[in-house]
């Protein structure tokens, strides 16, 4: 039997991974993913008895941060193991082949499994001088991108990059960075974004599509909304603090030694749409409120440009200079004095004309 | 230096909020239905808006029976049957130590307890392969 | 660009700009209008003193018509303290002038912030009812009054819903009702130099002013 069409259960035999391993992950993930408690089992039961989906992993203009949070967060973590549940049939930092023979596997997966398999991307494309800033293999990211995606099953954007352009579509751009939707319009497309996305967030969606062979509830930036419904300011241990109004003002004031919150000192948790607060990094022993620094809003569009930058408390807005104030002072006054003496000689006139 | 030796403290918001006593309900309800259908039911608590005294309130109410089992597999797994028969506490470990998931398990033995139809196989393969074949016994 | 970036720029950075020429345009209009030539004989006595008088004077209602303007007269006060301890002393606002100004004040217990906005509202919604049913206030009242309650009581509501994340049952995230919030505002700066939103700039010099003119005319103000 050739390794590609033993079934899951059997590759665990095979590998020895005991049925218990598998059914705590599956426990693990099935909680994460808000799935009934009961359907653990099931969930197991089902993947055992599919054989492992085959995942093609395209990096393109991306820092490998993504694949780091999934990989070495700790290690051997449960997350990780989705690494032995799916076929990664190409991932070109993971795998061992190199050159043609790593693109020769890309292409036998997308024949073999045809309409079957998943395209897992991170990075963004880089769109600009025809696309040239970025290549594998002589391939353009743009035409490596769309000729995967034309026989997959399913994207899931892993990163902030692929899912909306990220640091590399940040303002000035050079390369002309898009996002995975800007160029694939007709697959659908899951957003794990994130700048790293969190381990379990990225587990927690390919074993969603592992189990029922579906797309999850996605929200209206298309990102799972087990994971992306609520906001980090909705479950942040420092809410409390909020709603009574006691802030941080600075990063050694006595309000974030008492551990505050964080909102003064330019926290995007509000407008966050991510698991950190809840399902937490580093083995479920912190995120970055907790370490005392506030959300940088990684998971949202644009969370590189955001007007007033990483600091600004976000009543604040991006409202110009004071130059650009005394511009519109001048600008004012001088207006208003032209109405005045306008005014003013239409007054003289009307009192010569009555005097006359 | 560790996390304690950074001068941050959090003022406790700590008190039970009685979600213990909305969840035995809960649970005598799953506990009836093992009992008349004999289909098993979870109760996953980590998703659940518990604070650490509505976790320990719940251990309180739920007792301690006579059953523990400790399972060692990417991290530990933790079972132990309550003082009610059929309702299990169960706690999942990662290898370092940190919770993943902690869930109250109605049933007669929690699913992760029992050895799995394809485990056993496997086993009776690998001591079948173990065994020495009868070549090797007539030599010997 | 999201609308919560359009709010937080490039519409933040014009509706100030709108508002601060707006407000310099009608200063200079004023200023540079006001006629300084009088064409009565004058009583003579303290302009100064009269026109310090009348800016007090005005401030209570006139004891012979109070019993019949005290609802309107100590409602408005109630609405005023109201919007002015919710606009000046929440927390995020303050960071807001802070980030224009350079500097910024001690904040007030949210709680109290949030009554404060309460009470604010309801007596700004009674008023409006008030203004639509009496005849007098029907009668006098034009464009520029609703329009003035419109985009005064629109921030308070908005902002009373992105506090208390109102509307999730309507799929409204939080990051729309902040950008909704933000730019109600904006509406309000934009308004306020062009109509009656203006009297916290002119109030008192023409008070002032028109204390000593009627001075001057011997007439009591």
């Amino acid at each position: 039997m050739s390794q590609r069409e033993e079934n899951l259960g059997q590759y665990m035999a095979r590998r020895g991974i005991s049925r218990r391993t598998f059914l705590k992950f599956c426990t693990v993930m099935g909680s994460t993913m808000a799935l009934s408690p009961a359907q653990a089992a099931e969930m197991a039961e089902t993947m055992a008895k599919a054989t492992r989906q085959s995942v093609i992993w395209l990096s393109f203009q991306e820092c490998t941060g993504c694949t780091e949070s999934i990989t070495r967060s700790h290690n051997p973590t449960l997350e990780s193991l989705i690494f032995d549940f799916i076929s990664l049939d190409y991932h070109h930092t993971l795998q061992a082949a190199a050159g043609d023979a790593a693109e020769h596997a890309r292409e036998e997966a997308m024949k073999k499994h045809k309409g079957k398999y998943v395209v897992v991307v991170d990075g963004s494309i880089p769109m600009g001088e025809n696309a040239h800033y970025s290549t594998i293999a002589g391939i353009t990211n743009e035409q490596m991108l769309r000729d995967t995606a034309k026989d997959c099953f399913a994207i899931v954007t892993v990163g902030t990059c692929a899912a909306f352009g990220g640091i590399p579509a940040a303002r000035p751009n050079p390369t002309g960075a898009v996002a995975v939707s800007d160029i694939i319009k007709d697959k659908p497309i899951i957003n794990v974004s994130g700048c790293p996305p969190m381990p379990q967030v990225m587990t927690g969606t390919l074993s969603h599509i592992l189990t029922f062979g579906a797309i999850p509830e996605l929200d209206h930036l298309g990102r799972p909304i087990a994971f992306f419904g609520e906001t980090i300011h909705d479950r942040c241990y420092r809410r409390p603090f909020y709603e009574k109004g006691q802030f941080a003002k600075s990063f050694d004031d006595e309000g974030a030694r008492k551990g505050w919150c964080l909102y003064e000192v330019g926290c995007k948790g509000p407008t966050t749409y991510n698991a950190c607060a809840n399902l937490k990094w580093n083995g479920a022993d912190t995120f970055p409120v907790q370490s005392g620094h506030g959300c940088l809003g990684c998971s949202e569009p644009n969370f590189w440009d955001q007007a007033g930058g990483f600091y600004a408390p976000l009543s604040v807005g991006d409202w110009g200079s004071h130059e650009v104030l005394a511009g519109a002072v001048v600008a004012g006054a001088a207006v208003g004095a032209a109405a005045a003496v306008a005014g003013r000689s239409k007054q003289k006139s009307a009192h010569e004309e009555k005097k006359s | 230096m560790s996390l304690s030796d950074i001068p941050v403290t959090v003022e406790p918001l700590q008190r039970p909020t009685g979600m213990a006593h909305a969840l035995l309900r809960e649970i005598a309800d799953h506990l009836a239905e093992l009992d008349s259908t004999g289909t098993a039911g979870a109760i996953d608590l980590s998703s659940l808006p518990m604070n650490s005294a509505d976790i320990e309130e719940l251990k309180a109410l739920l007792g301690r029976g006579e059953v523990e089992v400790g399972v060692d597999t990417v991290g530990r797994s933790e079972f132990y049957e309550t003082t009610y028969t059929g309702v299990w506490w169960a706690s999942h470990y990662g290898d370092d130590g940190s919770k993943l998931t902690e869930r109250i398990e109605i049933t007669a033995v929690p699913e992760m307890i029992k050895s799995h139809p394809d485990d056993i196989r496997n086993a009776h393969q690998r001591l079948r392969d173990a065994l020495p074949t009868d070549d090797q016994e007539t030599r010997q | 660009m999201t609308l919560l970036e359009f709010a937080r720029g490039p519409a933040m950075e014009w509706s100030l700009i709108i508002l601060v020429a707006g407000v310099v345009l009608r200063f200079a209009g004023i200023f540079l209008l006001t006629r300084h030539k009088t064409y009565f004989r004058t009583k003579g006595g303290s302009t100064l003193a009269a026109g310090l008088r009348t800016i007090g004077t005005r401030s209570a209602p006139t004891p012979d018509l109070e019993h019949r303007v005290r609802f309107s007269h100590y409602t408005g006060y109630l609405w005023h303290i109201g919007l002015f301890i919710t606009v000046l002393f929440y927390a995020p606002h303050i960071l807001f002038f802070e980030s224009i100004l350079g500097f910024g004040w001690p904040a007030l217990p949210t709680s109290v912030v949030l009554a404060a906005a309460a009470v604010t509202l309801a007596v700004l919604i009674a008023l409006l009812i008030r203004r639509m049913v009496h005849p007098v206030l029907k009668t006098i009242s034009g464009f520029d009054d609703y329009a003035s309650w419109f985009v005064t009581t629109l921030p308070l509501v908005t902002g009373l819903v992105a506090f208390g994340h109102l509307g999730a049952d309507f799929g409204w995230r939080y990051e729309t009702l902040l950008a909704v919030h933000i730019l109600s505002v904006e509406l309000l700066f934009v308004y306020f130099p062009f109509g009656k939103l203006f009297h916290p700039f002119s109030i008192w010099f023409t008070r002032y002013m028109i204390g000593g003119q009627m001075e001057q005319r011997g007439v009591r103000a």
